[in-house]
C-alpha cells in the first residue's frame, strides 16, 4: 500500500509542478499579450488599447453583431463593442469587474441582455459562463467559483484547467498580435442563406427574479454606481418576434426598475421598429446581418437621444 | 456513477482502501455492496431487476448441472434463457415491438412508459453466456451466490462491458478472495484508466458538440459538413466506447482482475472483417460463439450460402442489440453486407493487388485499405447516429449526391481546432504505441514503468488542458 500511496503522491506532485510552470508561463507571456479572439483576447485589447472609453457595449452575440459603436455617436466617438458569443449577464458582470480592476475607465456601459438569460438556471450554465473568463483571477471570480462548490474549487486549483480548451486558440491569436489593427469590436454578419425558421419555446420563458443573472445585473449596477459609470440596459428584437414574450418582458423590466435600473431601452418587440421587419435585415432569427445591425444601431442611438440618456456624459 | 466524475473518484478511493485491507468473504461482500452503490447511483429501483435475473439464472445453472436427464437440463436452460430474454424484451424491445405492430396492423396499442435500465444489454448477455456455457459443459455452475452475483454485477463492467465470460472471470473472483493487490497491477490499471479518460474527455467529448450540432439540424447543412460529422462520429463513438472499456479494464486491473481487451485499434484494420475482430471484441466474439457458429454448424451441411445468411442474421442482431430501432438494425445489416461482399470478392481483391503491384508499397496499400474501411464504417454510422430511418436516408443521399470541400462548415472554429488536435494526438498514440503494444507489454519493457508513468501524467495534463468538463455521459450507457 505504501508503494501505491508513494506513486500517487509523486504523480500528483509532478502534475502540479508541470501545471504551475506551464500555466504561469503561458498566462504571463502568451495569454496576457494576446489581443484578439474570444478566449480573452478582446478583453486584453480593451485593457491594453482602450483604457479610456466613452462607452462600452457588453453582451452576447446579439450585441457583438448587432450594435456598431461608430453609429452610437450620441454617447461619444470612442466606443467599443465587447460582445462575446454565447455569454449571459453573469459573464458580462465578470468582464466588467476584470476591466474595472485593470483600470479601464468608461463613461457609459451598455449591457445587452435578453429575457432568455433570466429564465433558466443550471449549475453547468453558471460554470460555463465563469470558465469563459478564466484564467483572470479576480476576487469576484473566486467568489463564484466557491459558490459553485468544492469540485470546481479543486479544478480551479489547476492552472491548466483555467486555460482549458483555450491554449490552441490563444496561441494562434498570439502569433497574430502584431497584425491586429485598431477596431471597435463590432463584427457585421453576412446575409442569411436559409429562411430563419428556428422556433424558440418563448411560452416557457418565465422570468425568474432570483436567478443568478438577475443577481449579476444588480452587481453590474453596483459596480457602475461605485465607478461613476452610466448603465444602459438594452433589449434587441428578433425576426417575427420568435424570441419575444411580451408579458414576461414587462414583468422583468418592472423588476429591474425596482432595482433602480432606469435606463432601459426595450426594443425587443420587432413591431416597434418597422424598418427591421423585413427578412433582408437578418442573418438568422435572432441575429442581424450587417445591414440590419446598421439600422438597429441607428435606432438605438436615436432612442438614447430621445430619452436624453446621453446627458451628463 | 460515471467514471469521469468526482463522485467516482471519492467512491473508488474509499472502496479501494476497504478492498485492499479486507480478505475472503468480507472482500466479496465489499465488492458486491460497492457494485450495488455504483449501479444505484443511476436509478436505484433497477437493482431489483438485477437481483431477480441473478437469482433465476443462479438457480437455473445449478439445475442444469444437477439434472440427470437431458430433458431436465434443456428445461432449466430454457428457463434461464427465457428469464434473461424476457427482461431484455420488456425493458428494451417492447415499445419497438408495439410500434411495429401498430404500423403494420394500423392498431393503436399504447406504449409503456419505462426507462431502459442502464447496461441491461451487457449484463443480460453475460448471464446468458453463463447458463449456455454450463449447458455445454464448458464450466461448472457457481454454487456461491455472492461470487456469481459479483460475476454479473462487478461494477467496472456492469454498465457498459466488456462482456466477460464466466469461465474467465469467476476463477479470478475466487482467486481474489485471499490474493494481495500488486503494485504492478495498480500501475498498469491506472495507466489504462487515464488513457481511457483522455479518449473520453479530450477526444470523444470535444467531437460530440460538433456532431450534435450538425445532426440536430441536418437539413441545413451541406453534404461535406454531413460527411465530416459522420466521420467524426465514427471517431467519437470509438473514443467514447473504447475509452470507457479502457477505464473499466483499468479499474478492474487495479483490483487485480484481468479483463479481456475490448478494442484493438480497429481503425487500422485492412478489412471490415478485421475491423470486427478489433471492435467491441467481447460482443462480436459473444455473438460468434452463441449465434453465428450454431447457425453455420447447425441444421445440415456447412455451405457458403449458409455462411452468408448467418453473417447477415448475426450482424442484424448486433445492430438490434445496440438499440430498439430500425436504424440500428440497418447499421448491423450494412456491416453484414460488407462482410458478405468481402467474402465474395476475396479473390478479385487479391488479383487487383497483384496486378497493380501495390503490395510492393505496403505502407501505401495499408493506407488505402484502412481509408476504405474507415469510410465504409463512417457511412454505416450514419444509421447508428440518426434518430430516424428517414433522417439517415436523407443524410446518406445528400452525401453521395455531391461533395464540395468548400462547403465545409466548421461551426465553432476554436472547437474544431481542439477536436482536430485531440484526434491527431489519439491517432499518433494509437499508431505509434497501442497498435503494437498493450499497456501490460509496455510496463514489462525496459524502462516500461517510466513510460507508463509518462502516459499517465500526459493523459492527466491533456485532460486538464483540453478535456470537455461538462460531464457528458457515455454513448453506450443507453444500450
Amino acid at each position: 500500500m505504501l508503494q501505491i500511496i508513494k506513486k500517487v503522491i509523486i504523480t500528483l506532485i509532478i502534475v502540479i509542478i508541470i501545471d504551475k510552470i506551464f500555466s504561469y508561463t503561458f498566462t504571463n507571456y502568451i495569454f496576457k499579450k494576446t489581443i484578439s479572439g474570444e478566449s480573452g483576447g478582446t478583453i486584453n485589447y480593451v485593457i491594453n488599447k482602450k483604457s479610456n472609453l466613452d462607452f462600452l457595449i457588453i453582451g452576447p452575440s446579439r450585441a457583438k453583431h448587432g450594435i456598431d459603436p461608430s453609429i452610437i455617436t450620441s454617447l461619444g466617438n470612442n466606443g467599443y463593442n465587447l460582445g462575446i458569443n454565447g455569454t449571459t449577464v453573469l459573464n458580462s458582470l465578470l468582464i466588467l469587474d476584470i476591466l474595472v480592476k485593470n483600470n479601464v475607465k468608461m463613461k457609459t456601459l451598455i449591457v445587452s441582455a435578453d429575457l432568455s438569460d433570466y429564465v433558466k438556471e443550471s449549475k453547468e450554465e453558471t460554470i460555463d459562463q465563469i470558465k469563459r473568463v478564466y484564467p483572470y483571477d479576480t476576487p469576484l471570480i473566486n467568489e463564484y467559483v466557491s459558490k459553485i462548490g468544492n469540485v470546481e474549487q479543486i479544478k480551479y486549483f489547476f492552472g491548466l484547467y483555467k486555460l482549458n480548451r483555450k491554449i490552441l486558440n490563444v496561441s494562434y491569436n498570439f502569433t497574430k498580435r502584431n497584425t491586429v489593427t485598431d477596431n471597435n469590436g463590432y463584427v457585421g454578419l453576412p446575409n442569411m442563406t436559409d429562411k430563419p425558421d428556428v422556433k424558440y419555446d418563448t411560452e416557457n420563458f418565465i422570468y425568474k427574479k432570483d436567478s443568478t443573472n438577475v443577481e449579476a445585473l444588480k452587481k453590474i449596477k453596483k459596480i457602475c454606481d461605485e465607478n461613476n459609470i452610466k448603465l444602459i440596459v438594452i433589449f434587441s428584437p428578433s425576426y417575427k418576434n420568435v424570441f419575444y414574450n411580451e408579458i414576461q418582458q414587462k414583468l422583468m423590466i418592472e423588476d429591474f426598475k425596482k432595482e433602480n435600473i432606469n435606463n432601459i431601452i426595450d426594443l425587443s418587440n420587432i413591431n416597434q421598429s418597422p424598418d427591421l421587419l423585413k427578412e433582408e435585415n437578418w442573418r438568422d432569427a435572432i441575429h442581424f446581418n450587417y445591414f440590419g445591425s446598421q439600422k438597429f444601431s441607428k435606432i438605438l442611438s436615436e432612442e438614447i437621444i430621445k430619452r436624453k440618456i446621453y446627458k451628463n456624459n | 456513477m460515471l467514471f469521469n466524475s468526482f463522485d467516482f473518484l471519492i467512491f473508488f478511493i474509499v472502496f479501494y482502501v476497504l478492498f485492499f485491507w479486507s480478505k475472503g468473504t468480507i472482500r466479496q461482500i465489499i465488492l458486491f455492496l460497492s457494485s450495488c452503490i455504483f449501479y444505484a447511483w443511476f436509478i436505484p429501483k433497477y437493482l431489483i431487476i438485477l437481483f431477480v435475473t441473478i437469482a433465476i439464472d443462479y438457480y437455473a445453472a445449478i439445475k442444469i448441472e444437477d439434472s440427470t436427464t437431458e430433458k431436465e437440463r434443456k428445461l432449466s436452460l430454457i428457463l434461464g434463457i427465457i428469464n434473461t430474454c424476457a427482461v431484455l424484451f420488456i425493458f428494451k424491445y417492447q415499445n419497438f415491438f408495439i410500434g411495429n405492430i401498430n404500423w403494420i396492423s394500423g392498431s393503436n396499442f399504447s406504449y409503456w412508459n419505462i426507462i431502459l435500465p442502464i447496461g441491461l444489454s451487457f449484463h443480460t448477455f453475460q448471464s446468458l453466456s453463463y447458463v449456455i456455457d454450463i449447458y455445454r459443459n464448458k464450466i461448472k455452475a457457481e454454487r456461491n451466490l455472492l461470487i456469481y452475483s459479483n460475476y454479473v454485477m462487478m461494477f467496472p463492467q456492469l454498465v457498459a462491458g466488456p462482456i466477460e465470460r464466466a469461465g474467465h472471470l469467476i476463477p479470478q473472483l475466487k482467486a481474489s478472495l485471499y490474493s494481495k493487490l500488486s503494485y504492478s497491477d495498480f500501475s498498469i490499471g491506472i495507466t489504462l484508466f487515464f488513457y481511457g479518460l483522455f479518449k473520453k474527455m479530450v477526444v470523444a467529448d470535444n467531437i460530440g458538440p460538433y456532431v450534435n450540432a450538425v445532426y440536430d439540424n441536418y437539413t441545413h447543412h451541406s453534404s461535406m459538413t454531413l460527411l465530416m460529422a459522420s466521420m467524426l462520429f465514427a471517431i467519437q463513438i470509438y473514443a467514447d466506447f473504447s475509452g470507457y472499456s479502457d477505464m473499466a479494464i483499468g479499474v478492474a486491473r487495479v483490483l487485480g482482475f484481468k479483463f479481456n481487451d475490448n478494442f484493438k485499434t480497429p481503425y487500422f484494420s485492412k478489412s471490415v472483417t478485421e475491423f470486427w475482430r478489433r471492435w467491441h471484441i467481447s460482443l462480436s466474439s459473444w455473438l460468434r460463439d452463441y449465434l453465428y457458429y450454431p447457425l453455420v454448424l447447425g441444421w445440415g451441411k456447412i455451405s457458403k450460402k449458409k455462411m452468408y445468411y448467418s453473417t447477415l442474421i448475426t450482424f442484424s442482431l448486433i445492430g438490434l442489440w445496440h438499440g430498439a430501432n430500425w436504424t440500428f438494425i440497418a447499421f448491423g445489416f450494412i456491416h453484414g453486407i460488407y462482410l458478405v461482399v468481402e467474402m465474395l470478392t476475396e479473390n478479385i481483391r487479391k488479383w487487383i493487388i497483384n496486378f497493380t503491384h501495390i503490395n510492393k508499397l505496403p505502407l501505401l496499400l495499408h493506407l488505402i485499405q484502412t481509408s476504405i474501411v474507415f469510410i465504409l464504417v463512417s457511412l454505416s454510422f450514419i444509421f447508428f447516429r440518426s434518430n430516424t430511418f428517414n433522417q439517415a436516408i436523407f443524410i446518406f443521399k445528400k452525401i453521395i449526391s455531391s461533395i464540395s470541400i468548400k462547403e465545409l462548415n466548421f461551426l465553432d472554429t476554436n472547437g474544431f481546432t481542439v477536436l482536430s488536435f485531440s484526434i491527431i494526438i489519439l491517432f499518433l498514440c494509437e499508431y505509434l504505441i497501442f497498435n503494437k503494444y498493450s499497456i501490460e507489454e509496455i510496463y514489462n519493457m525496459h524502462k516500461g514503468k517510466l513510460l507508463c508513468s509518462l502516459i499517465t501524467i500526459s493523459a492527466i495534463l491533456l485532460v486538464l488542458s483540453f478535456g470537455w468538463w461538462g460531464g457528458a455521459s457515455f454513448i453506450y450507457f443507453q444500450f
